[in-house]
């Protein structure tokens, strides 16, 4: 196992901010750490990287406990989610800095530098500052002293959240390429379910310092364990019914479909997404969304169901899955 | 037209710091004291003359400067030290940054005074305390080769809170992530003090070295109340000399010649630390690649 | 009705505007004599102020500046608004030793048609000095201050006398571990230095400055003083430390019984008579000590009223110094606040002397007086003594070249001033 997390809790005044996270990552494994913010996502990785010290459990990375160990010689290539760039360096200067205070010789440092910059298509940025760059292109600096370190894990905090939606879409194939595809294990911090989907293979939603469910993204999108995780994961948000005799049913969107014999209902908007439509009923049940064809065509009266075997059960006391 | 908007500034800059030089440049041309009956009278330049040949202005600016160069600059590396300390997270900071800055806030007379109580032989409790450990009859504030080491430590414990609240402006605006970047990258404490803190703190630093070297260079009161600039005149400072000449001898003319002589020297001194230090905060990024 | 009420509108406001205007022509009528005083002398000073606004009401009003409390500031205070041409004072409360400085700046009006011979003759020997300048009167003295040599009444039957006695006898004292130090004075590189010095060099008997501007400090009288303060350092007798000492110092260790004798002025004594001092009843005063040739003196210090030329109004400014100068005044100013009188009646006024045991020492020491140099350059004199004497009592310089120094650059100073012409 490259890295374990075995029963995890960081405690800062008598307040636990995680608990009870236990994660084991594959080599080569993409495992993204999703949740609101605040739900300790960042905590978790700042732990694993040794900026802060676990109040209880362990982190073992290779089957060595990283207890005591300081954070450069856990070997981490990390990227902040503000990139965390030198403002008064150069680029050039920002990737040097690590090297040159590992004790790099100086043609060594070109050599790498030259080698990051080259595959990372920032050549021409070497001699501007931080601030006279685009956050795209700062991002890249952030990936390539993360490259750089020639780490045995990537800790990336939210390395897209300070993008426009344009450049994250860009920039993912990208950092597919550089790094997650790699055979080096990433961790991945995200607050954003889709971008979590796309780029991992494993996904460990986090909820007020506790982990909810760890598996891939097909998996906590089609069994998700707790009411939580089914809110959380999937666009549109999942249709949660009043619960009934302790349990709470839910159905996704795309599995209501128009049926004669189902609910009689009122349609109460709808919202054009291209290729598809999304529509709100309001029902005796409340409201609920349905995705449809575009060319799908609402009756004056219309009437929804879905089949019994789609729905999701969650325990009203517990918010876990009961079926 | 962008420029048009500059008038208002420069007009009033020109009106608090133009005028009285244009004013003291001229009166330093010009003899104007009880002899003249006040009345200025061009003398040809003879003040500077006078200056020039006068060793009293010579050790005076001695004096000024070695007050100068020793409080500040014991003030800035404390200074440094308070604000790294103060820009840590501590339990009610708050408290303990007020109470750093209390000295600060005293009027300097009023601190002067208490710093000469507290030198006084043999009452002052400084006498007390270095009779015990063994230094009999030290007299700091009676003594010509020691009082300006007086005035140099009453300076410093008044002005390094200033400093350090400055510092610590600037140290609030270096971004945490950046020193835990740079410790995961391997980078010691040391190393992320002289490679983060210093350069991005270099703007700060500046403008305290260069404010307080002009206010130090500037000293009157402090050293007026302390020793009156005694014993022996071993702490009279240019500025306590240009008054002398002003305000007791009523010689204007001479006063101002002082006063722009060592206005003129301050702007160097000045330019002359502002390079100095560029330049040591510029070595820091040598490794250009 | 409405109609009425009118009316009555229409002479309210008439009779409020008359009368506005009345109240406004009395106020032209009414002068304002501004007095910048140091703070301490406004305090004191208040009581009778007030009595007098009382009695002038819509004539005369008096309007005091209360001056900061250090002397030397106030003089800058009043320069700085002489230098502004039309000074907002019409009396300033002076320093006896600014007064040449002053007269020769052009800022003061001569007293003379004022004050009467009869005026003159009432004034105590010493305070009629310290007003003139060039035979004109120009400051009329509300306090007489000198120099006096404090002593304690426990430790010796009487005063030392001479420079000798005074060595041998505090060094028995100190010897016998009655007290620390043997003679506690002004030492400090200050305006206390040159009176200390006047003091000694009258009674050594020499001349700081002559009446014919005869310079004598590099005279055998002059070096003897200043190697006779050394000594009293290198011997012990006063601490090294009074080269920082001005008045404060020095009285904090007479007052605090460490010390047999002290050189101060009179409002030492109120200080050392309060509950928190060691030599409460315990100590005599008396005048500086001299040699054979030489004549005991104290230094002249005395506060007095000058009018500036500027003033408008000399006549009620004359009344107002006439007043506050009077014998009630002074005798108000004593009891009340120790101010030494300056009106000669005062010293045989049976009252006072039952309330004040110290005042025949007062009256004899105000005989003994002398003024500083009486030179409109006496600030740079006075620099120049200060600078050499504090070298030799801080061992920076020998007295023989620091004496000469301080003979020839005061002679400099003279000369170029034209005293010589």
């Amino acid at each position: 196992m490259t890295l374990t997390l075995e029963n995890l809790g960081l405690c800062v005044q008598r307040n636990w901010i995680i608990r009870n996270i236990n994660i084991e990552v594959q080599p080569g494994e993409c495992l993204a750490l999703l949740g609101p913010s605040g739900c300790g996502k960042s905590t978790t990785l700042r732990l694993i990287a040794g900026l802060d010290k676990p109040s209880e459990g362990s982190i073992s990375l290779f089957n060595k406990d990283l207890k005591g160990i300081s954070p450069v010689n856990r070997k981490i290539g990390m990227v902040f989610q503000s990139y965390a760039l030198f403002p008064h360096l150069t680029v050039v200067e920002n990737l040097a800095l690590g090297l040159k205070v590992r004790g790099y010789s100086i043609a060594e440092q070109k050599r790498r530098i030259s080698y990051v910059l080259e595959l990372l298509q920032i050549a021409t940025l070497r001699n501007r500052k931080p601030q006279e760059i685009s956050g795209g292109q700062r991002q890249r600096i952030a990936l390539a002293r993360a490259l750089l370190r020639d780490p045995l894990i990537y800790l990336l905090d939210e390395p897209m959240s300070n993008l426009d939606a344009q450049l994250r879409e860009d920039l993912r194939p990208e950092l597919r390429k550089l790094i997650i595809s790699g055979d080096k294990p990433v961790i991945y911090v995200t607050h954003d379910q889709q971008e979590a989907m796309a780029i991992s293979n494993r996904i460990a939603v986090l909820n007020n310092g506790n982990l909810e469910q760890i598996g891939t993204p097909q998996e906590l999108y089609l069994k998700p364990q707790s009411i939580f995780v089914a809110n959380f994961i999937g666009r549109p948000q999942i249709n949660m019914f009043e619960p009934l005799d302790s349990i709470r049913i839910a159905v996704r969107p795309e599995d209501i479909y128009l049926d004669p014999d189902g609910i009689q209902c009122k349609l109460i908007y709808k919202e054009w997404l291209g290729q598809n439509q999304l529509l709100f009923f309001d029902t005796p049940k409340g409201t609920i969304r349905m995705i449809g064809d575009t060319a799908l065509d609402i009756p004056s009266e219309p009437r929804i169901t879905w089949k019994k075997q789609k729905e999701h059960h969650f325990s009203t006391k517990s918010g876990k899955r009961i079926s | 037209m962008n420029y048009l908007l500059l008038i208002p500034a420069t007009l009033l800059l020109l009106l608090v710091f133009g005028f009285p030089l244009i004013r003291y440049f001229w009166l330093s041309l010009h003899a104007s004291s009880v002899l003249t009956g006040l009345e200025p009278i061009y003398n040809n330049g003879a003040n500077w003359i006078r200056l020039i040949s006068d060793g009293r202005f010579w050790q005076d600016l001695y004096q000024t400067s070695r007050f100068a160069v020793f409080s500040v600059g014991i003030e800035m590396i404390l200074a440094l030290v308070i604000a790294l300390l103060l820009n840590n997270e501590w339990k009610s900071k708050q408290i303990y940054r007020s109470i750093t800055l209390l000295p600060w806030a005293l009027p300097t007379t009023i601190m002067a005074l208490s710093w000469r109580w507290i030198f006084n032989t043999p009452y002052g409790p400084i006498d007390q305390i270095l009779n015990l450990i063994g230094f009999n009859n030290l007299n700091i504030l009676s003594n010509p080769s020691l009082a300006w080491v007086g005035t140099v430590i009453a300076d410093v414990w008044k002005t390094t809170p200033f400093i350090a609240l400055i510092l610590l402006a600037g140290l609030q605006t270096i971004p945490v992530d950046l020193y835990e970047a740079f410790r995961l990258e391997g980078g010691s404490p040391k190393q992320s003090f002289l490679y983060i803190t210093l350069p991005l703190l270099k703007p700060y630093l500046l403008l305290g070295l260069i404010f307080r070297l002009a206010q130090a260079f500037g000293v009157f009161d402090l050293i007026q109340v302390m020793t009156g600039g005694g014993p022996a005149s071993s702490t009279e400072s240019l500025a306590i000399y240009s008054y002398l000449n002003a305000m007791r001898f009523l010689d204007f003319g001479y006063s101002s010649t002082i006063m722009l002589a060592s206005f003129m020297i301050l702007i160097f001194v000045c330019l002359s630390a502002y390079i100095v230090t560029i330049t040591i905060t510029n070595n820091f990024r040598r490794y250009k690649l | 009705m409405s109609k009425y009420r009118l009316y009555l509108l229409i002479s309210t406001i008439s009779i409020a505007i008359f009368g506005a205007r009345m109240v406004n022509g009395r106020d032209i009528k009414l002068t304002t004599i501004n007095i910048l005083m140091p703070a301490p002398f406004a305090d004191s000073t208040s009581k009778s102020i007030e009595r007098f606004n009382n009695t002038h009401k819509g004539n005369i009003k008096i309007k005091v500046t209360k001056g900061p409390r250090e002397t030397e500031s106030v003089s800058d205070l009043a320069i700085s608004n002489l230098l502004l041409g039309n000074s907002t004072y019409d009396i300033i409360l002076m320093d006896v030793t600014w007064l040449p400085k002053y007269a020769s700046a052009g800022w003061l009006m001569p007293l003379d048609s004022w004050f009467v011979r009869k005026d003159l003759k009432e004034l105590a020997p010493g305070a009629r000095l310290g007003n003139r300048f060039k035979n004109k009167l120009y400051r009329w003295p509300l306090v007489a201050d000198m120099g006096l040599l404090y002593w304690r009444k426990d430790l010796m039957s009487s005063p030392p006398k001479t420079p000798y006695e005074l060595i041998k006898l505090t060094e028995k004292l100190i010897s016998q571990g009655k007290v620390k130090y043997g003679y506690v004075w002004q030492g400090r590189q200050y305006e206390g230095l040159s009176c200390v010095f006047l003091e000694l060099i009258e009674g050594f008997g020499g001349k700081w400055l002559s009446k014919t501007n005869e310079v004598g400090l590099n005279n055998k009288e002059a070096k003897e003083v200043a190697s006779w303060l050394r000594d009293l350092i290198e011997r012990g007798i006063t601490p090294a430390s009074v080269t920082n000492f001005s008045e404060p110092e020095a009285l904090q260790a007479f007052k605090s019984g460490e010390a047999a004798l002290m050189r101060n002025w009179p409002y030492a004594y109120a200080e050392l008579q309060k509950e928190d001092s060691n030599v409460k009843n315990k100590i005599g005063i008396t005048t500086m000590i001299s040699k054979k040739g030489g004549e005991t003196t104290s230094t002249l210090g005395s506060w007095g009223f000058v009018v500036l030329k500027t003033s408008k109004h000399p006549d009620k400014a004359i009344k107002v110094i006439k007043f506050l100068t009077s014998e009630t005044s002074q005798r108000d100013l004593f009891i009340s606040y120790g101010y030494t009188p300056t009106k000669a009646s005062l010293y045989k006024d049976k009252n006072l002397l039952e309330t004040s045991p110290i005042l025949p020492e007062l009256a004899r020491a105000l005989e003994a007086t002398k003024p500083r140099p009486e030179t409109p350059f006496y600030a740079q004199l006075s620099d120049i003594l200060q600078r050499e004497l504090s070298s030799i009592l801080t061992g920076q310089n020998n007295v023989e070249d620091a004496m000469n120094n301080a003979h020839s650059k005061t002679v400099k100073i003279l000369r170029s001033s034209g005293a010589y012409r």
